[in-house]
């Protein structure tokens, strides 16, 4: 049995079942105009209008073009030049306001017009004259003021992730019925507007983020975006024609995109409805007649969907070795969720008209007993994994979500795990455990699904249009079709001409998108809105209890919300992970790291270079009975980084990994140094570059381009070549990260003032400025951080001589938009006092990087600082479980500006988690004593003894401190009990040696005294 | 564009708007002009939304045999009322396509043979 090395609260998610909102109202087509526009701007902090360019069209048909100035921002003789410009190019010209109510009003809104631009929040933002907070559906967002004539309606904006935002038209301020209509009931809808972002609607398409250059480029339109930096000098004839080929660019763009979207062959999905890959994969189903889950089966017990979603776990990321050199082989699952899903035969699910679920604890019991890694090469197991099971886990390994280390956010790791309340998995987790610890999880219930009769009404389509990809969902399992096509048009374009090559990778691209957009993401789609009133929710947790919780965030499902789906298939992700764990153990081989679909296969010491090859070869080869396709060969594939850049053939790999997602692979060149193949970006992709891919350190050599790639940029690869150079020299925790003068400038990210309260950090600057002049919405903001070390001369001076030292609060600093990193420091100053930052207080890219490749695998013992070597799974004693809901929310918010759980939906401590955590207390006073637990526990002593004593309810803060300091608070009164039992140990020899009388004699005290401290001693609970 | 035009094309777009389309066409006789365009409640007004759109034309003729159709009775189960008004009205409108229908095949054979006239003289 593993000994327990932590006593830790365990997160799980829960259904929350959220008040019901207004429906949103029914879409309504666009009319065939439109109206593309691009602002320029100063380049300070403010980065207000100078002038911008627009097209108005109907269809393709250009009506009119034009330019558009504030006459606040251009000085006399620019207006002239502007004229001038618009005269010959024969351009109409406009002021702002006449911008704003002839064509955004008079014209787009009237005519029910697409607006159309790239990263088109900033650009509405700096043609208002106002801003304020939206409320209602789109609160969290800004509402912005554009015309002066109240006629006219406001423009709500809500910024969704990096990608996409939502943005309409507000209601008009005035009567929308007309008296007869309202004598009548009718009342009609808000025109809300048509807005297509192109920068999401790009995304959404093409499955990587572009910038209007790069998309430009990408999609070989006929004028693509110009070149241009001095944006600081007056508006020049050259500044007004790349602005009006911005805005030419963005149309053309635009209307490629539109032209992939129709070769979709996917009539109902329109631009201004794109928001990801997942609405697209909604038009799919859609198209395909397949009814939502939730739409056929309305009545499913929410409890049953606190049991489900609390056994949904994400991929696993791990690492084994750990900041260690090592040879490896990378492998990669192929397309590792639609193949899972083919294998569990999912699509059966998706077409049915709701779940069935029945009883299987025996069955499954003799199930998992008698399975073993042979049968799990049987394709024909593997549907018979869609069952749930709850288990009492006893030492099992278990996903485990935890915050390990007390680190701030919770993370999954695959950890022993035990548990006194019953858990529930699903059954692909349970073989996982069991081919991992050699033992079956104990089973308390198990619940397998089946699904129902089919729905009626499916249609056949063809994807991408093409007649050739014709799937008929009832008779296909939609996920393999979709993959087998691709495999095949992937094989046509070898042998085919130019031109057919970029059609054909257009369709294969096409049938990516569909593969991914309906094989996993849709199934776990859930919203988070921030309601402006907090409300009550009623979760369900994982014992399938019911309880109400006050939140300010309304989880919405998704359309085709499926967990079951979204929970099997990440499960049976991480149970063929668990095999390639076992098959690696079994061939004496071992692993360097894993991430969802892939893992590092690691050569052990004295092992052949051939006997490793072979043994991989093996392993990958064991896998080929599981494919589900109608191609041959394995699932899993060997990487291309295993062969040589310009040979082509296989070339040794290696590999230094630091912590999750945080690894190199690597070449060694002749002279032992390393030639990167692949980095991770991961932690380092919030800094903006401290130089530019024209100025590298002399003497750190290019890397190849194809390492250039996944936002992987030139300074994380010089980086990484530190990293790993120190790590194969003689001093691995002192890479050199002085390689550039450049990394010794303050780190600078950038973000975008994308909501009310991040905008609120600028307060301070905005006071007393023009509008014109403040920071506003969705203008780029700064981020620095202070270094940890520093401290004010203010503080050092009040510094009192006696009693406790007062708390230093280390500043916050942000600084105003400035393309010069140089000058940025000049403007610092912290967010929440408005005080300016010194220079000397900011830390450094150098500081910022310092831990980088010493970075904590948190979930794993032997993962801290300075280990190196093997990582060794932990084991947790569950303490205490919380609900919680979506993970990661705001993603791109929490990694530019570190994680914050307020943004993460939790709905706190399960009901008797709470007298758990009160008995845990109680116990730890009795040895520690009030004051000296309390210490530990960081509370008054009052304070603990009122939650002791359940005066109290501890918030949700306290408790998440509480559960920060009980294990170390439980270590210390372990320590206690240990000392008391070699106290009491040692005086009872003696006693019994010498006497009682004699012993306390020599012990220098009255002998009743001892006899009263042996009597205490032995009569203390020992834990 | 003129601000005639302009003014024009609002009047349209908003008519569209109403209409629920882009390309609105009476369900009826197969108007195509926007601007005789109307939204019909199927069942009327007072027993649900449901609507088409057709001319005003045949909008006049099926409100007018709406006012046939017999009235809601105190205490009778309103849903299956509607459902019963709703189909009376489907049947209204079925009624003027079949009479468009035959029309349009009389006047078809009445061409054919106005043809076959011509290519013998």
């Amino acid at each position: 049995m593993k000994p327990i090395t932590d006593h830790r609260s365990i997160a799980l998610r829960a259904y929350a079942n959220a008040a019901k909102v207004r429906k949103p109202a029914r879409f309504r087509e666009p009319s065939e105009w439109s109206l593309t526009f691009d602002c320029e701007t100063t380049t300070d902090a403010a980065q207000s209008l100078r002038f911008g360019a627009y097209q108005f069209r109907k269809d393709s048909e250009l009506k009119e073009t034009g330019l558009f100035y504030d006459p606040q921002g251009i000085r006399a003789s620019e207006v002239a030049t502007l004229h001038a410009y618009a005269k010959a190019n024969r351009l109409t010209v406009r002021t702002r306001d006449d911008f704003v109510d002839e064509m955004i009003f008079l014209r787009a809104y009237q005519l029910r017009a697409r607006i159309i631009g790239f990263n088109l929040p900033f650009d509405i933002s700096r043609i208002a004259i106002d801003h304020g907070v939206a409320r209602r559906a789109m609160y969290g967002g800004f509402t912005f003021t554009l015309s002066r004539q109240k006629i006219w309606p406001h423009i709500r904006v809500k910024h969704l992730s990096r990608r996409c935002a939502l943005i309409d038209f507000a209601a008009p301020y005035r009567q929308r019925d007309s008296r007869g209509e309202r004598n009548r009931g009718i009342r009609n809808p808000v025109r809300r507007g048509h807005f297509v972002d192109v920068n999401t609607f790009a995304a959404s398409l093409l499955s990587q983020n572009f910038t209007l250059d790069s998309l430009s480029k990408f999609l070989k339109v006929a004028n693509p975006k110009l070149g241009f930096d001095d944006f600081d000098g007056p508006v020049s004839d050259e500044m007004l024609h790349y602005a009006v080929r911005d805005v030419q660019s963005t149309w053309e763009c635009y209307a490629a995109l539109l032209d992939k979207l129709s070769g979709l062959d996917l009539p109902e999905l329109r631009p201004e409805q794109i928001y990801s890959e997942a609405s697209i994969g909604k038009v799919y189903l859609r198209a395909m007649g397949i009814a939502s889950w939730r739409e056929v089966q309305p009545d499913f017990p929410p409890q049953m969907l606190g049991h489900i979603l609390s056994s949904y776990y994400g991929g696993r990321s791990e690492i084994r070795v750990r900041r260690e050199a090592r040879q490896v082989v990378l492998c990669d699952f192929l397309s590792m969720y639609p193949t899972v899903c083919t294998l569990m035969g999912l699509w059966r699910f998706v077409i049915s008209s709701g779940l069935k679920r029945r009883r299987a604890t025996q069955r499954t019991r003799k199930f998992l007993a008698s399975v073993t890694l042979a049968d799990l090469q049987s394709p024909e197991l593997w549907p018979e994994l869609t069952t749930l099971v709850r288990v009492r886990p006893d030492a099992d390994i278990f996903p485990v979500r935890a915050a390990y280390e007390n680190d701030a956010m919770a993370t999954i790791g695959a950890n022993y795990i035990s548990s006194d309340k019953p858990l529930w998995f699903t059954l692909a987790d349970c073989i996982a455990s069991k081919l991992l610890t050699g033992k079956a999880p104990k089973i308390l219930e198990a619940i397998a699904f089946e699904p129902g009769p089919m729905q009626t009404g499916l249609r056949p389509i063809n994807v991408s249009g093409n007649s050739q990809y014709w799937v008929d969902p009832a008779q296909t399992d939609f996920f393999r079709r979709v993959i087998e096509l691709r495999k095949a048009t992937q094989a046509h374009m070898t042998d085919a001409s130019e031109d057919k090559i970029a059609e054909l990778d257009s369709e294969q691209h096409a049938l990516k998108i569909c593969a991914n957009s309906t094989s996993y993401g849709i199934w776990m789609q859930v919203n988070v809105a921030k309601r402006s009133k907090r409300f009550d929710a009623t979760i369900f947790g994982y014992d399938g209890a019911s309880f109400e919780r006050e939140t300010d965030k309304a989880e919405k499902p998704g359309e085709y919300f499926h967990p079951l789906l979204g929970s099997l298939i990440t499960g049976a992700a991480r149970l063929i992970l668990a095999i390639t764990e076992s098959l690696i153990v079994a061939q004496g081989l071992e692993w360097a790291f894993c991430d969802t679909d892939s893992m590092a296969i690691a050569q052990p010491d004295g092992m052949a270079g051939d006997e490793f090859s072979q043994r991989v070869q093996e392993i990958t080869d064991w896998f080929a009975a599981l494919n589900p396709y109608d191609f041959p060969g394995s699932i899993l594939k060997i990487e291309g980084e295993n062969f040589g850049l310009e040979t082509g053939e296989p070339e040794p790999l290696y590999c230094w990994a630091v912590s999750s997602k945080r690894y190199a692979l690597f070449n060694l060149a002749n002279d032992g140094s390393p030639i990167l193949r692949k980095v991770s970006a991961h932690g380092l992709g919030h800094l903006l570059p401290p130089y530019h891919t024209g100025n590298p350190p002399p003497d750190i050599p290019a890397p190849h381009e194809s390492v250039l790639r996944s936002g992987v940029e030139r300074w994380h690869c010089d980086l990484w070549f530190e990293i790993v150079k120190a790590g194969l020299g003689q001093k691995p925790e002192m890479p050199r990260l002085d390689f550039h003068p450049a990394m010794n400038a303050p780190a600078v990210s950038r973000y975008g003032a994308t909501a009310p309260e991040l905008l609120r950090w600028f307060n301070g600057h905005n006071t007393n400025r023009s509008y014109r002049d403040q920071v506003k919405p969705f203008g780029f903001l700064l981020s620095l951080r202070a270094k940890q070390d520093w401290r004010s001369n203010d503080s050092v001076i009040a510094h009192p001589r006696r009693g406790r030292p007062p708390k230093i609060e280390l500043p916050k600093p942000v600084a105003l938009f400035e393309r010069d990193m140089a000058k940025v420091a000049a403007t610092a100053f912290d967010r929440e006092s408005g005080q300016p930052v010194p220079a000397d207080a900011l830390q450094t890219y150098r500081e910022a990087v310092a831990q980088y490749h010493l970075h904590r695998e948190s979930k794993f013992l032997c993962g801290n600082y300075l280990d190196r070597g093997t990582t060794r799974r932990r084991h947790i004693q569950a303490m205490g479980i919380r609900h919680i809901g979506k993970e990661a929310n705001e993603l791109d918010r929490q990694q530019m500006l570190g994680a914050d759980n307020e943004l993460n939906p939790d709905y706190g401590l399960a009901v008797d988690g709470l007298e758990q955590l009160r008995s845990d207390l109680a116990e730890i006073a009795e040895i520690l004593g009030n004051a000296g637990a309390a210490k530990a526990m960081r509370l008054t002593p009052r304070r603990f003894r009122a939650i002791i004593t359940g005066d109290v309810d501890p918030n949700d803060a306290t408790l998440r401190s509480l559960f920060r300091q009980l294990p170390e608070a439980r270590a210390k009164a372990e320590i206690l009990c240990g000392e008391w039992r070699q106290e009491l140990q040692q005086v009872s020899e003696m006693v019994q040696k010498l006497g009682l009388r004699e012993a306390a004699r020599q012990l220098g005290g009255d002998h009743s005294n001892l006899r009263r401290r042996m009597s205490r001693l032995s009569n203390r609970f020992v834990m | 564009m003129t601000d005639k035009e302009l003014a024009r094309e609002i009047r349209k777009q908003q008519r569209f708007e109403k209409l629920g389309c882009n390309d609105p066409i009476c369900g009826a006789c197969g108007e195509a002009d926007y601007r005789v365009l109307e939204k019909h409640h199927v069942a009327g007004r007072k027993h649900d939304s449901d609507t088409v759109v057709i001319c005003r034309n045949c909008h006049r003729k099926v409100s007018d045999d709406q006012k046939d159709h017999p009235g809601f009775q105190p205490g009778s189960d309103q849903l299956l009322h509607a459902i019963g008004m709703f189909l009376i009205g489907l049947a209204d409108l079925l009624e003027m396509v079949i009479q468009k229908l035959t029309e349009f095949g009389f006047a078809l054979i009445d061409r054919a043979a106005l043809n076959a006239g011509e290519a013998q003289s």
